[in-house]
């Protein structure tokens, strides 16, 4: 084994768990997931020796993966178990009820807002960071931020989840 | 009152066991390294035969695969035929056989044609775990137009003879794409062992069928090398149906012509879109294969129309498009609301040729016929 590929299983190691996260965010499938991140690890192994920002990277690959992954026709009829559900089911504990509901309304964001909604608050980017990783303009960001930030808070509260107004805040940035 | 941030975790909840490990992405990555290498050696005996349309068929792409090589293929010399080969005519863009079966396989309506082959899904039936009646796919038949050659690696094997002429039967690896198994379990760009029967079914005219026996995951259903050979002792010609296409591009690049359709209509058992996609005339002449929807079949542009199961809000702009690089770094795609429909359309151009803008003004140069009503298409002359 030779320096780099160690190196890579190392970032792998270190990374995996929340680049998953990251891509389930995205498209709400953790097959779909699954399948975005193995694809976009292969793709960074290959250029590996190349790359020089890894983190961003794999960031990178991975949102625009799972993002083409919520758009496949296949994806969109295929029922998979463990996709965000539609509804909440009410006879569930809280924890798991408000999670249904927090994904019920999560999957309801276009997936481009959801995108930039996930790469800003939960990847923690700047709009800089995330207009490179997304390939728009930090005005689009700054847009779809907002919209997404707005459509998230109507569609929560239809489930009465409340979410900060202090985000407005954000969009600003 | 949430932040945001702990809503997405709360949304995130618990994440299943990743299916894989770092061992099988770093075999993943040289796998990929292989065949990048092995494009760039540009290898007579590994060409591109991936189906890469958009829908469930299985898209293959001959490679060596990482634990287990690839057949040489070495073209042998076709077995003599045991009675002559009937003269057969195939128009391009014409769908020239419908669905049958054989023992417990199905081959459905034709749903991809070209100026050089048409293809279809082979499935098997069977009875879900809630009893309801479900579909396995499990292979392809392809049939192309008298004078277009097979890629190399169906054209070796052991001889056999299919209706008295000429043919081959043989096993061998590939990778597969977009692969949907009878579980409706997804695989992507994972190496699998295929059985394969490529014969002639009339004069320069040949037919293969293709299916995946073993997979690095679950495979509920697949056919035997009987079964494909069932299959195709029960294959002919029919009637030949035109195919139709739901959309008519105003904008399209001097000399660009149409060269592939997908999907007949948005109700067909196996593939709920449609593709259709242009490229340049001197791409789409002649009897060279290409799918065209991969990168490295050259320059061209892809429609893909696609059923919305969440409509767009009412108050949403009816002609905007949302632009980005989705699938890789340079696979640049644009995406339309229909208006007034649950439809949208996807176009996209996978080799990279064509700037934003241009892209832009392709997609919104688009009119589309009632995308409900399939027979009222535009016929492809």
């Amino acid at each position: 084994m030779d320096r780099s590929e160690e190196e890579f299983r190392q970032f792998v190691s270190a990374r995996l768990d929340s680049l998953r996260g990251l891509a389930y965010l995205t498209c709400g499938d953790w097959q779909a997931a699954d399948d975005a991140v193995a694809r976009s690890l292969s793709r960074l192994y290959v250029r590996w020796a190349r790359v020089t920002s890894p983190e961003r990277y794999a960031a990178r690959v991975v949102v625009r993966a799972a993002i083409d992954e919520v758009r496949r026709p296949w994806r969109r009829e295929v029922s998979a178990s463990q996709a965000f559900p539609e509804v909440g089911e009410p006879d569930l504990t809280d924890s798991v009820a408000e999670r249904m509901r927090v994904r019920a309304a999560l999957r309801q964001v276009p997936a481009g807002q959801r995108a930039v909604l996930v790469l800003r608050f939960y990847a923690d980017m700047s709009v800089e960071e995330a207009a490179e990783v997304l390939g728009r303009s930090e005005g689009t960001i700054k847009s779809q931020t907002m919209r997404g930030l707005a459509t998230l808070r109507r569609l929560l509260a239809t489930q009465d989840i409340a979410l900060s107004e202090a985000l407005k805040e954000a969009t600003d940035a | 009152m949430h932040e945001i941030r702990d809503l997405l975790e709360i949304g995130k909840g618990h994440a299943p066991p990743p299916p894989y490990g770092v061992d099988d992405i770093i075999a993943a990555g040289q796998r990929r390294r292989r065949r990048l290498l092995t494009q760039r050696i540009g290898s007579a005996g590994f060409v591109a035969v991936g189906l890469a349309v958009s829908g469930l068929l299985v898209a293959n792409t001959a490679m060596v695969s990482a634990n287990r090589p690839v057949t040489p293929p070495n073209v042998a010399p076709p077995v003599v035929a045991e009675q002559p080969a009937p003269a057969v005519a195939i128009a391009p863009f014409t769908f020239m056989f419908d669905t049958f079966s054989a023992g417990g396989f199905r081959v459905l309506p034709p749903q991809v044609v070209t100026t050089t082959y048409q293809d279809a899904n082979i499935v098997a039936d069977y009875k879900d775990t809630n009893g309801k009646a479900a579909i396995s796919y499990v292979g392809t038949l392809t049939v192309y137009r008298p004078g277009v050659r097979p890629p190399a690696e169906f054209l070796y094997g052991t001889k056999v003879t299919v209706h008295g002429q000429p043919g081959f039967a043989n096993e061998h690896d590939q990778d597969t794409y977009n692969y949907v198994n009878g579980g409706g379990k997804f695989s992507n760009a994972v190496s699998a062992r295929a059985n394969s029967l490529a014969w002639q079914y009339g004069a320069n005219g040949w037919a293969v069928i293709n299916s995946v026996i073993e997979l690095p995951t679950d495979l509920p259903h697949q056919m035997t090398a009987a079964d494909e050979r069932a299959l195709a002792d029960a294959f002919s010609l029919g009637a030949p149906a035109q195919a139709r296409i739901p959309l008519q591009a105003g904008h399209l690049p001097a000399g660009w012509k149409l060269a592939s359709i997908s999907g007949r209509s948005f109700t067909t058992e196996d593939l709920p879109s449609v593709t259709v996609i242009f490229a340049p005339s001197s791409a789409v002449a002649g009897n060279t294969v290409r799918h065209f929807a991969d990168p490295s079949d050259g320059p061209a542009v892809v429609f893909t129309i696609i059923h919305q199961q969440v409509p767009p809000p009412p108050d949403a702009p009816k002609t905007k498009s949302t632009c980005g690089y989705f699938s890789s770094d340079t696979d640049l795609s644009c995406s339309w609301d229909i208006p007034d429909t649950r439809y949208a359309v996807v176009v996209r151009d996978p080799a990279n040729t064509l700037s934003e803008t241009e892209l832009k003004a392709i997609g919104e140069s688009l009119t589309f016929d009632n995308l409900d009503k399939p027979d009222t298409w535009h016929q492809i002359p």
